[in-house]
């Protein structure tokens, strides 16, 4: 399953396209009389990383956590693996979550933090030996070694969203749903730290395999995506869905790529405009 | 940062000297106002014993109220019927002077300790109530959803994550409550006692014996400055990621 993401679409086995990772089937979201998300049909496949583009406010973060369960839709629903939401039939079908804001707790240091969910989880405070040594890992894996015992107040804005990056992947989830996960850093920290996501997303020591972040960054989107779902606002519908068949890790000055951004940015110009 | 400890002291020896030096100078008679030397000289073992009754009874009261408003406010976090039907009668209580209610607590209670605990309680109860139930909402909506999303059931979501984002606005009220607690204790004590710092108050101001009279005002302070630190003690070591204060 791992290689699934290496493969291009076209080569992966039809029993793993026939049910995709995650799929919306007309899902609507209404908040009282007003709507939200209307219509939306998405269909991500396992391994592959999309990211859900539209001007701020325009109810991404809202479809985004229909996807993880946090809302439920008020018409059409939410399929996982085939299945709705939380019911997911194999460890694969797990979610992780990261938001904007890293929401570690201040009292708690780095390796507390990342300890929480397998707390939750376990009831009481009694974590194991092996959530312990999970838990180191995955702050090697964000390159956290030596913070363990920092509190958040110690820690800069990038570091914080790696720690939450590291709990997040505590669950060993083979989905992470991202809500603009670096948005609130500035432009250098950033740019590391999506490339920190993508080495993080093609490493094999997770079970990650299928990603969706939200952005309201257009080279942010090119440079990650395997497909970028582009939204437009009130109520959000999908406008279009771009493909970007290009190997990573991706220069902008490629004429290809240049070219997508290009297409993309007119296409979010147009949905502005009529906004 | 030790020059700012120190700073306090300073002045106070500063104060204490200056008011010695006037009262001398000037012949100022001790029933106005006793030099701190006649004051300190009037403070005796009958002095302590008076101090050590009001304040057994401030922290019993204020004990008391603490645990009470704690748990009337995490009922009111359950029940939002509770709260809109309770809050409002915790304001009645908490508007109407202590003073017009402490005949009362004597009247029901008796005028030995027991009116005096209930008296610094009910002064204590308010600020402990109110702060209690804006700190248990302290915590993002974005931090219960994070809760939420791992599953967190409601204790878990209490104890690991309401509880100690409360911590820091529970202790800005019970240091509030905590100098409160030595007045309730007082005006309790002023409406009939036999003993305690505000029948000592209450006798020698009668007598003109005014030294006895800063005595009991300065031991009274005492009782309060010491019930409050030993509150920052504590908040110092339980609440230690928080920087700033919380009122």
């Amino acid at each position: 399953m791992r290689n699934l993401r290496m493969l291009s679409p076209e080569l992966r086995p039809a029993s793993a396209r026939e049910f995709p990772c995650i799929e919306t089937i007309d899902l609507g979201v209404q908040f009282g009389e007003l709507s939200v998300l209307e219509r939306i049909n998405l269909r991500i496949a396992e391994g592959e990383f999309v990211s859900l583009l539209g001007p701020s406010g325009c109810g991404k973060s809202t479809l985004l956590r229909v996807l993880a369960g946090l809302l439920h839709a008020s018409t059409g629903e939410v399929r996982v693996q085939g299945l709705p939401v939380g019911a997911a039939a194999t460890d694969d079908g797990r979610l992780g979550l990261v938001f904007q804001k890293p929401l570690l707790l201040p009292w708690r240091n780095t390796l507390q933090n990342v300890l929480l969910p397998k707390e939750l989880e376990h009831g009481g405070n009694a974590v194991g030996t092996l959530d312990r040594n999970q838990a180191r890992k995955m702050i090697g894996l964000v390159q956290l070694e030596g913070f363990e015992t920092s509190y958040p107040s110690e820690l800069s804005g990038g570091m914080q969203q790696r720690v939450a990056i590291a709990r997040a992947l505590m669950s060993n989830p083979g989905i992470l749903l991202m809500d603009e996960p670096f948005g609130a850093l500035d432009e250098i920290t950033r740019e590391a730290l999506n490339e920190e996501l993508l080495r993080i997303w093609q490493s094999h020591e997770t079970r990650l395999s299928t990603l969706v972040m939200v952005t309201h960054s257009i080279p942010e989107a090119v440079q990650m995506s395997d497909r970028i779902f582009v939204l437009a606002p009130r109520p959000a519908r999908l406008v279009e869905v771009v493909d970007i068949p290009l190997p990573r890790p991706r220069s902008p000055e490629e004429p290809e790529l240049a070219r997508i951004t290009a297409h993309v940015r007119r296409l979010m110009r147009s949905i502005t405009c009529v906004a | 940062m030790r020059r700012i400890g120190m700073a306090p002291v300073a002045f106070g020896i500063g104060l204490f000297a200056a008011w010695e030096t006037a009262v001398r100078l000037f012949k100022i008679p001790t029933y106005l106002l006793p030099a701190p030397s006649t004051i300190l000289s009037a403070a005796d073992r009958a002095l302590a014993g008076h101090l050590l009754m009001t304040f057994s009874e401030a922290l019993a009261g204020f004990a008391i109220a603490s645990a009470i408003a704690f748990g009337a406010a995490v009922v009111f976090l359950r029940s939002p019927v509770l709260e809109r039907g309770l809050f409002p009668i915790a304001i009645a209580v908490k508007t109407t002077p202590l003073v017009a209610i402490a005949p009362l607590l004597v009247l029901w209670l008796g005028t030995g300790w027991w009116s005096k605990v209930a008296a610094a309680a009910l002064i204590c109860f308010f600020p402990v109530l109110v702060n209690t139930v804006r700190g248990l909402k302290a915590a993002d909506q974005e931090y219960r959803e994070l809760f939420r999303a791992f599953k967190a059931d409601e204790w878990q979501e209490f104890r690991k994550l309401r509880l100690p984002f409360c911590l820091p606005y529970l202790f800005a009220a019970l240091k509030i409550s905590s100098s409160l607690a030595v007045v309730g204790a007082i005006v309790g004590e002023f409406v009939g006692a036999t003993q305690g710092l505000g029948y000592l108050i209450m006798v020698s101001s009668a007598h003109l014996d005014t030294d006895i009279l800063f005595s009991g005002i300065f031991a009274s302070a005492i009782a309060g400055i010491v019930l409050f630190q030993a509150i920052g003690w504590f908040e110092k070591r339980t609440v230690f990621w928080q920087k700033g204060e919380v009122e």
